[in-house]
């Protein structure tokens, strides 16, 4: 009886499991690759950042402090948004932000995680419907590992 | 032939256990309902009232105290900063608008919330719903589940309702006049009396200049609500006044720490209701198995006046899967019931509106148990049903 039970609640859950698409193999990204030159106008995305917008990519860094609640989207960072006495208050901090959309709206897991995302990069200024906010560079439709 | 004459007719036979099955399904599954539900409810509203509240800044103090103050309006003596941070925000680039927000007095147990009309509207995407926005020092706003109407004047109360309640605290000599009742939201905002930002200042006796909109108060500022232009600009904010003199706070970090908490309780809930369905499908099937001895001698009769196997099976499954089924139907209800009166009392106690609605996610655990219980009753009726011969001979 219990077999019979166990293998049918086993099958049943295999759907429920989220499984990342595998069409196509994901270009690994870095942060400290993303921009080729930082001048005081902005900055200027790199070749290969240009190359892969509109492709599946894979990048890992720290997940900043929620900014909306229940929202649908994330921003990545390359370092942790420390919450350390001593760091003082860089007015340039960040410079090296993602904002990752996932495909799933919800709370998200406690900030300062270090994460890896996959999912589809975007470049180029873009307003968020919701939240009215601006955005450089976008990874959308991602789901999300703990690192 | 037709199988359910049987199966109603066993059913009668044993009542009292057959009901007393079905009500425990139900409870568990009815408590794992309306729990997913209350707490999705009150995610969403809560989520909701924060939405007008990108940023908020205060004096360096709790961060927690500074968004329930601001945005669910809990009472709090909030620490004042320095009102030369207003200018240093409105002139910030990367600053859509800076509106202070003002708590602390109080009128017929309604607290009196000082802002700007801009972000008491949300910059016009909540609208009034009669009369009109305040011009002056001495107009005001009702929220929509207060009871003072246009027209209406009053004195406001120094401190909190409940600072109020033995001896009011009057702000003598001051008369203000509802000229606008504002439209529901949903939110803590709906039980206050919203007033200019610079009349509560004036009250309290800080220096406000003659211009309401360019007024700089001299002594300071317990919270402003920052929309930044941009995300990076967020973040930036968020960092350049966490110092010694300032502190600011995405509402949602706070959000966040109070779902964790939320979502630990759901959880904890979940299991224990899970435990409890797993526990009553046991029992039915153990029951179902051990009343086999005592019907053998009925399932002997049924095979000798020609019944098929088949049938006999169906009529045993029948009979659990009965059982089940009004179990599930009474705790979609129940569960239904408990997340309907459940948000009720959350909404009175909390000022939030929650709704509590079932997805069909919430249906998850209630369709698993009663997979898992037909396939489970299936096996059991085919033993019972093999073993049920032999043991009408050994007993006969």
């Amino acid at each position: 009886m219990t077999i019979e039970r166990r293998e049918f609640l086993l099958s049943a859950a295999i759907p429920l499991l989220t499984f990342a698409p595998f069409a196509k193999a994901a270009e690994s990204l870095k942060f400290a690759e993303l921009y080729k030159s930082r001048t005081v106008m902005g900055m200027a995305f790199a070749d290969r950042t240009l190359q892969l917008a509109g492709k599946p990519v894979d990048l890992a860094g720290y997940m900043a402090p929620p900014l909306k609640p229940e929202a649908n989207f994330f921003v990545l960072t390359r370092t942790p948004v420390s919450v350390c006495p001593f760091c003082d208050s860089d007015a340039d901090w960040p410079a090296d932000i993602v904002v990752v959309y996932v495909k799933k709206a919800g709370s998200f897991l406690q900030d300062g995680s270090a994460v890896s995302v996959s999912g589809v990069l975007q470049t180029g200024s873009k307003t968020d419907t919701d939240t009215g906010f601006v955005s450089q560079l976008r990874i959308i439709d991602a789901v999300v590992k703990r690192l | 032939m037709n199988p359910f004459p049987f199966v109603v007719a066993e059913w009668r036979h044993a009542r009292g256990v057959l009901i007393a099955m079905a009500l425990l399904i139900a409870i568990a599954s009815a408590i794992s309902l309306g729990v997913t539900s209350l707490e999705r409810a009150l995610r969403t509203a809560s989520a909701n009232a924060a939405g007008r509240f990108d940023l908020i800044i205060g004096a360096a103090g709790s961060q927690t105290q500074l968004v329930l103050t601001t945005v669910y309006l809990q009472p709090a003596a909030l620490k004042l900063m320095p009102a030369t941070v207003l200018a240093q925000l409105r002139a910030d680039p990367g600053v859509v608008f800076a509106e202070p927000v003002v708590t602390g007095d109080s009128y017929a147990g309604f607290s009196i919330v000082g802002t700007s009309a801009a972000l008491a509207s949300d910059h016009g995407r909540l609208l009034l719903s009669s009369g009109r926005w305040f011009a002056g020092m001495q107009e005001a706003v009702a929220g929509s589940a207060t009871t003072l109407k246009i027209g209406e004047s009053y004195t406001p109360l120094h401190g909190s309702a409940s600072d109020n309640l033995i001896e009011a605290h009057a702000h003598d000599g001051q008369r203000v006049v509802i000229v606008g009742r504002a439209a529901a939201t949903g939110t803590p905002w709906d039980k206050a009396i919203i007033v200019p930002y610079e009349a509560v200042l004036a009250l309290h006796e800080v220096k406000v200049g003659v211009a309401p909109k360019h007024a700089l108060p001299a002594l300071g500022l317990p919270a402003i609500v920052v929309k930044p232009r941009s995300i990076m600009d967020a973040y930036r904010l968020r960092n350049v006044y966490r110092n010694s003199e300032t502190t600011a706070v995405f509402p949602a970090e706070t959000l966040t720490r109070l779902y964790q908490t939320l979502g630990d309780v759901r959880a904890l809930a979940l299991w224990i209701a899970g435990a409890g369905q797993s526990l009553v499908l046991a029992a039915v099937l153990l029951g179902l198995y051990a009343s086999l001895s005592a019907r053998a001698q009925s399932l002997i009769s049924l095979r000798a006046i020609g019944a098929g196997p088949l049938f006999v099976w169906l009529t045993l499954w029948l009979q659990v899967l009965g059982i089940l089924l009004v179990g599930a139907l009474l705790g979609l209800l129940g569960g239904w019931l408990l997340a309907f009166a459940g948000a009720g009392v959350l909404s009175n106690r909390l000022g939030l509106l929650l709704t509590a609605e079932l997805t069909r996610e919430d249906l998850l655990p209630l369709v698993w148990m009663l997979a898992a219980g037909t396939v489970a009753s299936a096996g059991v009726a085919w033993r019972a049903y093999v073993k049920a011969p032999a043991q009408a001979m050994r007993s006969g």
